[in-house]
């Protein structure tokens, strides 16, 4: 037994030393673990580094009252955010908003330049708007308007998707911009964003 | 331990009437309470813990998804629920029972089970554990476990992983970093390719099997057992792709792997594994995910010297386990694939067994290879097809129970079909629990070297094909 007490008091004391007891003032690996460790985006969980802070509150509250019903924020945000208190809610926002965000540069390089024109200039013809008049023109946000420059290609083709499908009807006037985008132009516009702010978009 | 290992131990009846009586209970709560449906979870202590549902971390129970392993490999410390410790103790339990019926009918077990064939076992296992945090940074999966076997009941310390685990920046790189400790080597690893998580994830307690496997993998399960090991280790995840540990195993003393349940893992000569000094166990993988796909490559392994029964004098025997794994999986909303690979080479050199003229060689080589498909449907459906091969150098000291065949060569298939009802809605009063009810068949195209007459007899390597019915039920 001898072996296994002296083993015990080496973790014991290893562990205090590290200080084990130590509480997190944030509960930010509630987020991280699925978002990324520095939330940069992981799988399907999207990029929260550099978010606006007030898109990211408004969001956590969609979930909450379940108004933001997609597949993923059904199976993984409401359950997520059901016990989140709103200083909570808003410290992490203010905290998330001021990492610095990296570009996922996972989209498709040929559709770029597309991607580009519709975001700058929309399609007059189709009464497509431009994003850029509301998400800015380093598509970077303000206030309740989210970032889109770097989000990843996967993430953001959902979420315009999502629109389509009828999800998520009270984020006007986004249900109904969606609904004027083709599949191809939503694949384009994802493209483009997914390399802004990345090194690729300088190119 | 989720895996078919037989526990061995003291025999109590009296435990066993406990187990069974607390399942039946426990039957009969759970019977009552399923009209009343509810969101449900998995590991229940952990889904308290997080507030999130089982599939968050699991496509069914117990594969884990990419959100999984980052939950374990983060100490199982975070939260976001309504039940967190303190106060609420992250206590869970599970029931498995099963029947089992082999193709050929075979020795009786022994105990209440005499019969040659068709053994129903109402508590084939039933576990406590502690699954949750400690503190915001120290986590713990601690598992004991009651097994029966048909002679008795054997209470036992099973999985345990210990972990003190955070983030950090280095140079501008993500770091995940932490210290775990645990008692069975594998058990600490986040993708089920290795041996304590592998699939089928349940298998029959009476389930004739291969004779030889490696010190920490085989067709099911390595020659190590939670509890004939203990180790401190660390490990570091970079940028949520790059995961190197290292871990130093030691063998406790027999009278404590005694106490805890279980002395001791043998080896493939019947013999008590010590090891001769700290065991390293090493694990490097790259997990890269994009959007719905995740793939892992990765290769671990162990350098153990055996001093086998602890007897000095004649030297020990070295064993070099080397694998080589892969793990890719999709998940796409209802939908998800996990394909796994496994593949590990073992290296045995028997100074000790040679000089004391049991083995017939100095060097033995031994090869396990494992190939897996799951496919499962809204985290409720799941079917798993799996090819396994063991073969290596032919000893007719080390195989000398094997019918006068020297080979360790046995190769077969495994197909499980499962049902996870509580996935989406949980019993109202526990909506935490959740069940795999489900069918196995294990198929074997050779055993222990031989297609025919493995036991000596007229019994084919298909006789010992077993069909297995199980429940098995976290709450």
């Amino acid at each position: 037994m001898r072996p296994i007490v002296t083993n015990l008091a080496i973790v014991v004391t290893a562990l205090a030393a590290l200080g084990p007891l130590r509480a997190d003032e944030l509960p930010v690996r509630n987020c991280t673990w699925c978002h990324g460790t520095s939330a940069q985006g992981l799988t399907v969980a999207p990029r929260l580094a550099g978010q606006r802070e007030d898109y990211v509150v408004h969001q956590l509250q969609s979930f909450a009252a379940h108004k933001r019903d997609d597949f993923l924020a059904e199976k993984y945000m409401w359950s997520a955010t059901a016990n989140l208190d709103p200083v909570t809610a808003r410290n992490l926002a203010a905290y998330f908003s001021s990492l610095a965000p990296r570009a996922a540069n996972d989209g498709e390089s040929e559709l770029v330049a597309e991607g580009r024109a519709i975001f700058e200039n929309g399609v007059p013809t189709e009464n497509i708007v431009a994003c850029q008049a509301c998400h800015g023109p380093e598509a970077q946000g303000v206030r309740e308007i989210p970032r889109l420059g770097g989000l990843s290609f996967t993430y953001l083709k959902q979420r315009l998707e999502q629109w389509n499908e009828g999800h998520d009807a009270l984020a006007a006037p986004m249900p109904k911009v969606a609904r004027s985008l083709s599949p191809n132009r939503i694949a384009a516009l994802a493209s483009f964003l997914s390399f802004v702010g990345g090194e690729t978009a300088e190119k | 331990m989720f895996g078919n290992e037989e526990l061995r131990g003291p025999r109590r009846r009296a435990l066993h009437r406990i187990a069974i009586h607390v399942a039946l209970a426990l039957a009969l709560v759970l019977g009552a309470a399923w009209a009343a449906i509810q969101p449900a979870e998995a590991l229940p202590s952990f889904a308290r813990q997080t507030g999130q549902p089982c599939s968050t971390c699991h496509t069914a129970f117990p594969q884990l998804t990419p959100y999984g392993r980052r939950f374990k490999l983060l100490g199982y410390t975070t939260t976001g629920g309504a039940y967190t410790f303190p106060p609420y103790p992250p206590l869970a339990f599970m029931l498995q029972s099963g029947f089992t019926h082999t193709n050929s009918d075979q020795p009786p077990p022994g105990g209440d089970f005499n019969s040659p064939n068709n053994w129903t076992d109402l508590a084939q296992q039933f576990s406590v554990f502690w699954g949750g945090k400690i503190t915001d940074h120290l986590g713990a999966f601690v598992q004991t476990t009651l097994s029966y076997d048909g002679g008795g009941a054997a209470f036992g310390w099973d999985n345990s992983d210990i972990r003190y685990a955070d983030t950090a920046t280095l140079a501008g790189h993500d770091v995940i970093w932490g210290l775990d400790f645990n008692n069975n080597p594998t058990v600490q690893d986040p993708w089920n390719t290795t041996s304590a998580w592998a699939w089928p994830f349940i298998a029959s307690t009476f389930q004739p099997g291969p004779y030889a496997a490696t010190l920490i993998d085989g067709p099911f399960g390595g020659l190590l057992t939670p509890g004939n090991a203990l180790s401190a280790g660390g490990y570091v995840f970079v940028d949520d792709s790059y995961y190197a540990e290292l871990s130093l195993y030691k063998t406790p003393t027999y009278n404590f792997q005694t106490h805890m349940g279980d002395c001791c893992a043998s080896d493939l000569l019947g013999n008590n594994i010590t090891f001769d000094g700290p065991a390293p166990y090493w694990r490097l993988a790259v997990e890269k995910n994009l959007g719905e796909h995740s793939i892992m490559v990765g290769t671990y392994g162990m350098l153990a010297s055996v001093t086998p029964n602890d007897i000095s004098g004649f030297g020990t025997d070295k064993y070099l386990d080397v694998g080589f794994d892969s793990q890719y999986q999709w998940i796409h909303e209802k939908h998800a694939v996990t394909l796994r690979a496994n593949y590990v080479l073992e290296r045995q050199q028997f100074d000790n067994v040679l000089s004391q003229g049991v083995a017939s060689n100095h060097i033995d080589y031994l090869q396990s290879l494992k190939l897996q498909g799951e496919y499962v449907y809204d985290n409720t459906y799941s079917f798993g097809a799996g090819y396994f091969d063991i073969r290596g150098t032919p000893d007719a000291g080390i195989y000398q129970g094997n019918n006068g065949v020297p080979s360790p060569n046995s190769s077969g298939f495994v197909f499980d079909l499962a049902y996870l009802p509580f996935s989406h809605g949980g019993p109202k009063i526990w909506p935490w629990a959740n069940t795999r009810i489900g069918a196995s068949y294990t198929m074997f195209t050779r055993l222990d070297g031989l297609t025919k007459n493995v036991d000596g007899g007229n019994l084919s390597a298909s006789g010992n094909n077993t069909l297995f019915l199980y429940a098995f039920t976290m709450f």
